[in-house]
């Protein structure tokens, strides 16, 4: 037997593969060759300093990191399931919405921010996607989704506000899928484009009463879903998507608010689409959208009793005319 | 390891067992990924995507197959194609480390090679000699077991295994005897 045969052997040994006649082969050999000897030596050494290496682990939890990536996929797979999966969506709402909170509630108040300029993004784009999203494909995949998310916004709420710190690479994968998953959930569903207009809060806004008090006020459904769309749709708008400017995008968007003086309402105005929108504070809700004008609308505010919010239109040939907008009764008119 | 109980679980849908499976293995795909790759970062990176891809793929595990090795086999594809699209690099900290050993050479030749050199020197190894070392080391696998998961016969896994140790050993041995410290 030849060293290069014992050299073998003597691996083996170390990882305890030989039988008890190899090794009295080896032994053999070794008892006999220093070289050997002193090679089994070092690599019976080498070897037990190699298990004996740290057991390093990670710094963070890398399941709670990748969560939201997690629940971005679940919710995709539910809507790519159809029929069959949505149903067994409703069915589990209740527990999902339990899961999805319990591994992101600490990025709530790191987010907040721009989550809120997400919201203010998302009223813009909830009254004209098509002035933002400029793409065919992009406009209706974001607009139908919107729609969806809403009726589906159980699951969705958290993760909207997540996705938005996601990576950017992450959001065009989630322009194709959220388009998918839009399209299947706007045959079965077959009522995401009414919500938007409902006059009133839908059923499945009232979900988000069901959300922990944890988040804020401003984490209700139908602004999340609707903050949603600046990371679905991606290239459209993709810095309104993004963490960090929050505050610059903020006064870059050329909008009017105004709260009622109960707090019960929030009047935004769109100067440059024509459009405006009141949303129900209570639950952030929207409770109105109006029609597109010629023109601009501005110079927002509220009846001293909170129920009226009156408005300036000017057309387009910069006629101003005074307008009121009853909460009594959803309809707008003129002063 | 992980229960069957729950692998089956995940696999029927529950989405909850599924991520409590995350839970059990992110170590070991850590430690895996953290070893091949040589590198923190790079490692949190490469666990996360196998991770996730456990987490789309878990429809596609079959019982014949062992759970662990199912999963070092993903770990080890992501890392595989990572360090294959960059070259490798030593950082600053590593080689700080490396000096900072120790200056007694003796005492030092006599005593344990550091962690920090072994890993050094398992980072020097062809990648697939590095995987089979990894997982016959971090992952206490049998050749067996480092076969199913990297998809090699029996023989090429043992051959890798045994010039691995030999390089290694020639590696370390070489740095004792001089080095840096020469």
């Amino acid at each position: 037997m030849n060293c290069q045969e014992v050299m073998e052997l003597m691996q083996r040994y170390i990882d305890g593969d030989l039988d008890q006649q190899e090794t009295s082969l080896m032994m053999d050999h070794t008892g006999q060759c220093p070289d050997c000897a002193a090679m089994l030596v070092r690599l019976q050494k080498l070897s037990s300093e190699l298990e004996q290496l740290p057991r390093v682990v990670p710094k963070f939890s890398l399941v709670d990191a990748i969560m939201p990536e997690l629940e971005r996929l679940h919710a995709a797979s539910d809507a790519d399931g159809g029929d069959h999966a949505r149903e067994s969506a409703v069915k589990e709402d209740a527990p999902k919405v339990t899961r999805s909170q319990r591994p992101t509630r600490h990025l709530y108040g790191k987010i907040s921010g721009v989550v809120a300029a997400g919201i203010v993004a998302g009223l813009l784009l909830f009254g004209q996607p098509d002035k933002w999203l400029l793409t065919g494909n992009s406009h209706n995949d974001a607009s139908s989704e919107q729609s969806s998310m809403a009726s589906d916004l159980d699951s969705n709420a958290p993760q909207a506000a997540n996705r938005s710190l996601m990576k950017s690479e992450a959001a065009d994968k989630m322009k194709d899928e959220a388009g998918l998953a839009a399209e299947e959930q706007q045959k079965v569903t077959g009522l995401s484009q009414s919500i938007p207009e409902s006059p009133t809060p839908s059923s499945a806004l009232a979900g988000a009463d069901k959300a922990p008090s944890k988040l804020d006020a401003k984490s209700g459904g139908s602004q999340f879903s609707i903050a949603e769309q600046p990371s679905a749709s991606s290239s459209p708008a993709p810095e309104l998507a993004k963490p960090g400017i929050t505050s610059n995008g903020l006064t870059a968007i050329p909008a009017t608010l105004s709260e009622s003086p109960d707090g019960k309402w929030q009047g935004v105005a769109i100067e440059g689409d024509g459009t405006f929108q009141v949303i129900k504070k209570e639950d952030n809700s929207l409770f109105y959208s109006s029609q597109k004008r010629d023109g601009k609308i501005g110079l927002l505010s509220w009846s001293d009793d909170s129920a009226v919010l009156y408005f300036t239109y000017t057309d387009a040939e910069g006629t101003p005319s005074q307008w009121e907008f009853d909460t009594t009764t959803g309809k707008e008119t003129k002063r | 390891m992980v229960e069957p109980a729950l692998i089956k679980a995940a696999q029927a849908g529950d989405r909850e067992a599924l991520v409590t499976l995350l839970r059990e293995i992110e170590n070991q795909v850590y430690r895996t990924a953290y070893y091949l790759l040589n590198n923190e970062q790079d490692a949190m990176d490469a666990s996360q995507d196998a991770l996730i891809r456990i987490y789309t793929k878990i429809d596609s595990y079959e019982e014949k197959a062992q759970f662990r090795t199912w999963v070092q086999r993903i770990v080890t594809n992501i890392c595989i194609d990572k360090f294959r699209r960059k070259k490798p690099s030593v950082s600053i900290d590593e080689h700080e480390m490396v000096f900072q050993a120790g200056d007694n050479v003796e005492t030092e030749v006599l005593s344990a090679y550091a962690a920090e050199e072994i890993r050094e020197a398992i980072g020097k190894l062809p990648e697939h000699h590095r995987t089979v070392v990894v997982l016959r080391y971090l992952q206490d696998f049998s050749y067996n077991e480092i076969a199913d998961s990297l998809n090699l016969p029996l023989n090429t896994v043992k051959s890798y295994l045994f010039r691995a140790r030999q390089q290694l050993q020639i590696l370390l041995h070489d740095y004792q005897k001089g080095g840096v410290r020469g």
